[in-house]
């Protein structure tokens, strides 16, 4: 039996952040000083609480994985890898966020309070090894995302995107609630106790003791609809409806941190009950290749058309939830030391798409710090004469994210194709590059209404707020972009760990 | 098990920071980063000097075998993967021997001193900055190329540093033939480059690796010493991958692609076109990049996979023949020119020459050698010429010149340093390499005769050209009107002459002398400081390095670790006989130009005999000094061959090809995704419950695809 403390040792960045969430809260709304320079205040109490549960994740790297809270909660490489990129992830998009904010008189506290929430649920479902805990932390995640996509409460569009995320939301946890139910009637038989479980480690067992004898009808149907509920998140066609218009509604900083926070989540969880689910993948494997295909084809195709940039961004992480998808694919598929360099590739991926992705948002937002909303590709126009450093960076996030050299989305492309031929994928990495054929149209047509269109008139505007912070996130996306463009395998090392999912 | 060196990545970040800074210097420094620049742009580079020299004195001695691995990237190790593809492992590593020390601390001695004194040159320059992020950027690659653990990381700095010298030949992009001259070099770089990835490909497909060393032994080069030490007994092809002997043709194969790109790089014929154009860009980049260094690297990628070429003893005879057929041409093409940077630039491609006989006939040291002190005494004509150059306000033409020695002295005496220096007399730098080199072409099996009397030719006309130089240049009494001078300074900016002078950021001599003379700048002058001490430094070591390593024996020593030494024929004359025969041949030279030069006006054929009264054979092309001053007409031929035909070839692709197959297949996909695209839009209606119902489809999917699979497996 496990003391308390090496329990809450085991969720020990999620708490902090959880606490730092209270402490600004309370902050925010009980001290005076505090609420008249919210402004410093709350980045900085965020920025601190995600730094110092970041530090805390690291400093447990090697440490021996475990489970906790009675098997609910495990902690392990592969979690705390995930931890750590949430972390920067959402480091990130709260350093993009304040001028932003300001700019958009929505400069609140309760801004910071809902990243907080919404991070300590998503650090929650790195770590669930249950599928209620899975379930309780998807929801925290996503009630804060729901409240956050309406923050900016003046704009109908805002509403809308709230409300349509909502609703889309409510109906996809009806569905991995109810095959979270039939899951647990399912089990029943598989574990060693012989009771109906909803832990991972025990189905996990279980599935390796009786291989495809024991998945009954409930529990394929069980399956079928809990892996509905993380397609929704994941937003993988044809559960990606609500994608573009919740993006191109929400404010530009909720975007970046959304689209890049909820990635990561969804994709550490659905790694991990893949891979409490391999003794059947040949259950799973067809349907989640037709989803990854579908995926990227749609996403990349709907996005050709798009005149909104953050609208084509939306499909555009749509697209690469698809090339993601493949990773995962490939990790069901591969075996041996194929399987762990299809986890890493994976992470990488995961990775790269969270610095391009918080990058290309947040050149949208450094663009907006003129006040006006910086949306359409007509925006975009003769950039490169107007913000040398704007038009510069989004090049970089453009070509990164078209998978072109030297960038880091050029490797991690190169990694997941390399794994899914290694994993005798061969038409799925056909599909692959076909279909980032189609993406290179849409992101090159940024770059060049960046570089060879002349301004409009009336979007050449004089003023501007400096804002260090979108700057500087901006700048580090940048260069690691590039610098684990050009050196994939310090990277691949440094996220190597995650490859031990503790599952049984 | 091989030692590793800590200090080694250093030597290549220092100037890569610098490069960085100066990159942004504009941004960090504002109106102050051309004075910022001038100080960090040749203290990194000398830092890095100082550094290689720690790793000789300190971490050199203790290696095992004499030979270091180190890792790019602080703190990552030499076995840091770069590239991890299936069977093609690339890693971040370093290569630290004495050949690498050597060419780093040339890189970094030399660069440092041109850098030094290109702050001066290029005061003036109000894009001063961009050229000291190019210099500093060339350094770190030139650097990557000689320490670089593997032939990728070589290529690297290969690209690096052609890139770099595209980028500075025509840093004067303005005036189109500059940015021609560029484009030339670049575009004749790319064929011998082709070459190179050629080989090296080769190279891994037959080794399975492209690191010069490692742990395990099987590194491309020691298999090849291997080989060597083998071969030195029994019969020559000993190189085994695996216990698999690799044959002499695949070998020779290898060695002939890598030359073929060490003849881009360094200028050989046929593909040395380029190298006379180069001068276009300032004269620091002639001094360092197509002087001193970068026209090196051929030679010392040639000495560096010594171990595979001294078993292809075929490719050995091609790079000599080669080498000696460049010395000739490009010294017979020096012997006429009127440009005073040409004249230099020919003298280069002729040592060049020079420096691969010397490989060709298996005295790699010997050719070292010469690179090195080559590079200190071209790196001196380079710069002297470029005081020069500074003093006439940007005059080249040497005809123009003339009388200068009173009136820049300090310029003058160490020009003729580097003169004699190049020329061989004897007990200076240039006689010593060039008789090492000479000797052990006489005792070369094969025709030892024959190419030590080629060799000795061509020695005589480096002395020949060079006094007529000097005579040209400072001899003969002016051929101009000092202080009518006009103002030829190059820059990007045409306005900039207009109001240079009254800024005082533009280096003190320059307004001490405005103020002084009263005519501004059209008066020849001194050149400043910055500019002198440089000179002076490898005036020093013009004079002495080449006796104090040839009487010490330490370059042979420094390099023996590292070469494979070849058996020789017994030389017919001795040493010494030789010493004074090249000493004889050297003075020789000198003296005949002095004779021709020494008056003013003398009649060069063909210049000043007006067209109507020429002969016949006068106005023939292949008259000899027509054909000399047109560079054998190899510029028409290969503009007959490669722009004519090929152009035909390429507008061909260009119309049938590209416009209409490519062009008509890509367009047609676009239109049909576009086409999809639209379709699909429709369905994004912006409705609630047609997401819902799209969700609804996505279910059945997803549950039929479950149990449809399910029940397919669980038969």
């Amino acid at each position: 039996m496990v003391g308390m403390s090496d329990n809450l040792a085991a969720i020990l960045p999620a708490i902090i952040v959880m606490v730092t969430g209270f402490i600004v809260l309370l902050g925010d709304s009980c001290l005076p000083a505090w609420r008249n320079n919210g402004k410093a205040f709350n980045p900085a109490v965020t920025f601190v609480g995600i730094a110092v549960a970041l530090f805390f994740d690291m400093t447990r790297m090697g440490a021996k994985s475990a489970t906790a809270f009675s098997g609910a909660v495990v902690d392990d490489p592969f979690s705390r890898i995930s931890i750590l990129l949430l972390g920067v992830a959402a480091i990130l998009a709260v350093l993009l966020s304040t001028t932003y904010l300001e700019n958009k008189k929505l400069h609140h506290g309760e801004y910071y309070v809902l990243i907080l929430f919404s991070l300590f649920g998503a650090m929650l479902m790195a770590g669930s090894n249950d599928l209620i805990t899975l379930f309780v932390s998807i929801e925290t995640l996503s009630v804060a995302l729901y409240v956050l996509a309406g923050f900016a409460r003046t704009e109908e569009r805002s509403e809308e995107a709230a409300l349509k995320y909502f609703l889309l939301g409510a109906f996809a946890a009806g569905f991995l609630l109810y095959g979270i139910a039939l899951v647990y009637g399912g089990s029943y038989g598989l574990s060693h106790t012989g009771q109906a479980t909803t832990n991972l480690t025990e189905i996990g067992a279980g599935l390796a003791g009786s291989g495809l004898g024991g998945v009954t009808v409930m529990f394929g149907i069980g399956l079928a609809l809990m892996f509905v509920g993380f397609a929704f998140k994941a937003a993988l066609v044809p559960f990606h409806m609500w994608t573009p218009d919740v993006y191109q509604g929400s404010p530009t900083s909720v975007t970046a941190y959304m689209a890049a926070l909820t990635k990561i989540a969804i994709f550490t969880v659905i790694l991990r009950i893949l891979s409490v689910l391999t003794p059947i993948s040949s259950v799973w494997l067809m349907t989640a290749q037709l989803l990854a295909i579908l995926t990227m084809f749609g996403g990349n195709i709907l996005a050709v058309t798009q005149d909104n940039v953050k609208r084509m961004l939306a499909y555009s992480s749509i697209a690469h939830a698809g090339y993601i998808m493949a990773g995962v694919v490939a990790v069901g598929a591969a075996e041996g030391k194929f399987h762990d360099l299809a986890i890493s590739s994976t992470m990488f991926y995961l990775f790269a798409y969270t610095l391009m992705t918080i990058g290309s948002f947040g050149v949208l937002i450094w663009l907006s710090r003129r006040g006006r909303d910086c949306q359409t590709l007509g925006d975009l126009k003769g950039l490169v004469k107007r913000d040398p450093i704007g038009a510069y960076t989004m090049l970089v996030f453009m070509l990164s994210l078209g998978g072109i050299p030297p960038t880091m989305g050029f490797m991690g492309k190169l990694m997941i194709f390399n794994v899914l031929l290694s994993a005798g994928l061969t038409p799925l990495a056909l599909c692959l590059g076909f279909a980032s054929i189609i993406s290179v149209y849409y992101y090159l047509r940024v770059v060049w209404m960046m570089c060879f269109m002349e301004p409009d008139r009336e979007t050449i505007t004089e003023h501007a707020t400096e804002s260090g912070g979108t700057l500087f996130a901006i700048g580090v996306t940048v260069v690691l972009s590039l610098f684990f463009g050009l050196a994939p395998y310090l990277a691949q090392t440094l996220l190597a760990p995650a490859t031990s999912i503790l599952v049984r | 098990m091989l030692s590793t060196s800590n200090l080694a990545m250093w030597i290549i970040l220092l100037p890569f920071l610098g490069f960085l800074h100066n990159a942004f210097a504009g941004l960090i420094w504002k109106k102050n980063a051309k004075k910022v620049v001038s100080y960090v742009a040749p203290g990194v580079v000398l830092l890095a000097f100082g550094v290689a020299l720690m790793v000789v004195m300190t971490e050199l001695p203790n290696a095992h075998d004499h030979r270091l691995i180190g890792a790019l990237i602080p703190g990552t190790s030499a076995a840091t993967p770069w590239i991890n593809l299936g069977g093609l492992r690339i890693n971040f590593e370093l290569l630290v021997d004495p050949l690498s020390l050597l060419m780093a601390m040339i890189v970094t001695g030399v660069g440092g001193l041109i850098h030094v004194y290109a702050t001066g040159y290029m005061a003036e320059d109000p894009e001063q900055p961009r050229f000291f992020t190019y210099f500093n950027l060339f350094i770190t690659m030139m650097l990557i190329l000689v320490l670089g653990g593997n032939f990728l990381l070589m290529f690297v700095g290969w690209e690096g540093v052609g890139t770099c010298s595209y980028l500075l030949i025509s840093f004067w992009y303005k005036q189109s033939e500059n940015a021609k001259a560029g484009n030339k070099a670049f575009i004749v770089n790319r064929v011998g480059d082709l070459g190179f990835a050629l080989g090296m490909m080769l190279i891994w497909s037959v080794f399975g690796t492209l690191s010069y060393f490692n742990d395990k032994g099987t590194g491309v080069l020691q298999l090849a010493g291997a080989g060597h030490a083998e071969g030195a007994h029994t019969a020559l092809h000993a190189i085994s991958v695996m216990g698999t002997p690799v044959s002499v043709a695949v070998l020779t194969t290898i060695c002939v692609l890598l030359f073929v790109g060490a003849m881009g790089k360094s200028a050989q014929i046929p593909l040395w076109v380029w190298l006379p154009d180069a001068m276009a860009g300032p004269t620091p980049v002639s001094a360092l990049i197509h002087a001193a260094t970068m026209v090196t690297s051929g030679i010392v990628m040639v000495t560096r996979c010594s171990w595979l070429f001294s078993q292809a003893p075929q490719a050995m005879q091609l790079v000599g023949y080669i080498g000696l057929a460049t010395a000739f041409v490009g010294a017979t093409i020096g012997l006429v020119q009127n440009d005073i940077k040409r004249v230099l630039a020919f003298s280069t491609v002729s040592q060049l020459g020079y420096m691969f006989l010397a490989c060709g006939v298996g005295n790699y040291t010997a050719g070292m050698f010469h690179v090195t002190t080559h590079a200190i005494f071209k790196a001196l004509l380079f710069l002297g010429s470029g005081a020069v150059i500074h003093s006439m306000l940007g005059e080249q033409d040497m005809r123009k010149m003339g009388g200068l020695r009173k009136k820049i002295f300090k310029t003058w005496l160490v020009m003729w340093v580097g003169t004699y220096a190049i020329a061989g007399v004897p007990g200076l730098s240039g006689f010593f390499s060039k008789d090492e080199i000479l000797h052990s072409a006489l005792s070369s099996p094969g025709n030892g005769m024959f190419l030590y009397a080629v060799g000795l030719a061509i020695a005589f006309m480096t002395a020949f050209y060079m006094n007529r130089l000097m005579h040209k240049t400072f001899g003969v009494t002016a051929q101009f009107v000092d202080g009518e001078l006009p103002h030829q300074h190059h820059s990007n900016f045409d306005d900039h002459d207009a109001h240079g002078h009254d800024d005082h950021a533009h280096g003190e001599h320059h307004d001490d002398h405005a103020h002084e003379d009263g005519h501004g700048h059209s008066q020849v002058h001194e050149s400043p400081a910055s500019m002198m001490i440089p000179l002076y430094v490898l005036a020093f070591f013009s004079v002495a390095f080449g006796a104090w390593a040839k009487f010490t024996g330490a370059f042979e020593k420094f390099l023996e670790p590292v070469v494979p030494q070849m058996t020789h024929l017994e030389a017919p004359i001795t040493e010494s006989m030789g010493y004074i025969i090249s000493g004889c041949v050297a003075i020789a030279g000198l003296t005949l130009a002095y004779i021709l030069y020494r008056k003013p006006k003398v009649v060069e054929t063909g210049q000043l005999i007006p067209a109507e009264t020429k002969t016949r054979w006068e106005k023939s092309p292949l008259h000899p000094y027509t054909f000399l001053l047109n560079k054998w007409w190899w510029d028409v031929v290969y503009n007959g061959i490669f722009l004519k035909i090929g152009g035909i070839f390429a507008i061909l692709l260009w119309k049938v090809v590209d416009a209409g197959i490519i062009n008509g297949t890509i367009e047609g996909l676009g239109w049909i995704v576009g086409g999809f695209s639209r379709l699909f839009r429709k369905l994004q209606t912006g409705y609630v419950r047609n997401y819902a119902l799209a969700m609804l489809f996505g279910v059945l999917v997803i549950v039929l695809g479950v149990l449809g699979s399910w029940s397919i497996a669980a038969k």
